[in-house]
């Protein structure tokens, strides 16, 4: 009796750690489909040309995005890391910190619309 | 505090990024009521309850029509789908991480699911619109290539990197001397995990559901490519494999199209208001289980 139980106990494992085996390769297998897809279907768009002064060129977009990127990390980065300094440094467990908490992940979920009209809004 | 008076500099380097923890507040309450006072005019001129009840969304029509239903359940459909796909796979991704994987693949494995994280939403889009889509619609004989389905499958992969790092933090913070207790008594490992480790996490592992659903709820450049973007109201179970319009897909496809200070206008703010509130809910519950976590935890 108890060695069937413990068969029993053990077959179930091995089923159900096979099945936490496979949910794992289903989680990563898009990180590989979708580098595969990008480099087969655009391994062959990549060209000089898109670096150029030509109309195909992607020079505006990319630059437009490192100016984006990197105005935007000049204003949160700073602000950003002393939040995170005040949260672990000095703040004591209080309302205060968890309404900061609270705001922090709000924000992080909150749709982007929200942050984005305002702007569009406002210019 | 123990040093007082000790530096004036130390004092105000506390102002200072005190300051900057409670801008994230300030910026919160900000947007909510910058919401709250574009979509006035539209809650006052039609009941917020006819609103959000009503079947129809024809914001150019004469009259127009504000019924938020079909949006409101466009993302219900999405969302629920993608949390049907996104926590068993999460958790089980989770439980393997934390419990189950030899060390080696863990350290390997960790880092590609955040890569999964790092993937821009306009990738997603693009994958599913243009090979998943056309692909699965073939294959199921669909007549379109854009359904609530394949939203929330790609939403699933958005929101399963969040679902995976917080559950597995909340594995993590469960005792050893649990888990070392159970095997002692003669558990399984297996067992040990569902009836020990699983439990005792299991406040963690709400908040990391409810994280992935907020991830989903508000994401929107994915579901605007493709969903199909039709504002119908779906039903059934059959509702996931027709195009839908999600909350979010409706305003981003329709505020640059919408003249300024119009009723739609207005109207598209009411439904950032109704994703907001959404999004603030789903925290504040997230928050309290995480609380009851940690103090069930220590």
């Amino acid at each position: 009796m108890k060695a069937a139980r413990l068969s029993r106990a053990r077959a179930s494992q091995a089923v159900a750690f096979a099945l936490l085996w496979v949910a794992a390769a289903i989680v990563i297998a898009p990180v590989f489909g979708i580098l595969c897809v990008m480099i087969l279907k655009g391994a062959r768009g990549l060209t000089w040309g898109l670096l150029g002064p030509g109309p195909e060129s992607l020079l505006p977009a990319v630059v437009g995005t490192l100016y984006l990127v990197g105005l935007t990390a000049a204003i949160a980065a700073p602000v950003g890391v002393a939040a995170a300094v005040y949260l672990s440094e000095y703040a004591r467990a209080g309302p205060l910190v968890r309404a900061i908490r609270l705001a922090i992940v709000t924000w992080r979920v909150c749709p982007r619309w929200c942050t984005g009209s305002s702007g569009w809004r406002c210019s | 505090m123990k040093h007082k008076g000790h530096h004036a500099g130390e004092w105000l380097a506390e102002r200072i990024v005190q300051v900057a923890g409670v801008l994230a507040i300030v910026f919160v309450v900000l947007i909510f009521v910058f919401l709250l006072r574009e979509a006035t005019p539209v809650l006052r001129a039609y009941s917020p309850w006819k609103m959000l009840t009503g079947r129809g969304w024809f914001p150019t029509a004469e009259p127009p029509e504000f019924g938020l239903l079909p949006l409101l359940l466009g993302s219900l459909y999405v969302t629920l789908g993608a949390l049907g796909i996104a926590v068993p796979l999460g958790l089980a991704c989770a439980i393997f991480i934390g419990e189950v994987a030899p060390k080696r693949l863990r350290e390997w494995l960790k880092p590609a699911v955040e890569l999964l994280a790092a993937v821009p939403s306009v990738v997603f889009g693009f994958v599913g619109l243009l090979l998943l889509g056309p692909w699965l619609a073939e294959r199921l004989a669909l007549p379109v290539g854009q359904f609530a389905a394949l939203g929330s499958l790609l939403l699933a992969f958005m929101a399963i990197p969040t679902i995976v790092s917080v559950s597995e933090d909340a594995l993590r913070a469960v005792p050893r001397t649990l888990r070392e207790n159970s095997l002692a008594l003669g558990a399984t490992q297996w067992q040990t995990i569902c009836r020990v480790v699983f439990p005792a996490a299991r406040s963690g592992i709400l908040a990391a559901v409810l994280l992935g659903l907020g991830r989903a709820i508000g994401e929107t450049m994915t579901v605007l490519m493709v969903t199909g973007n039709a504002a119908v109201v779906p039903a059934g179970f059959s509702g996931f494999l027709r195009p839908v319009r999600t909350m979010t897909a409706t305003i981003a496809a329709e505020m640059g199209e919408t003249a300024y200070q119009t009723p739609h206008y207005h109207a598209l703010f009411a439904i950032g208001l109704v994703l907001f509130l959404i999004a603030f809910a789903v925290n504040v519950i997230a928050d309290l289980a995480t609380r009851r976590a940690a103090g069930v935890g220590r």
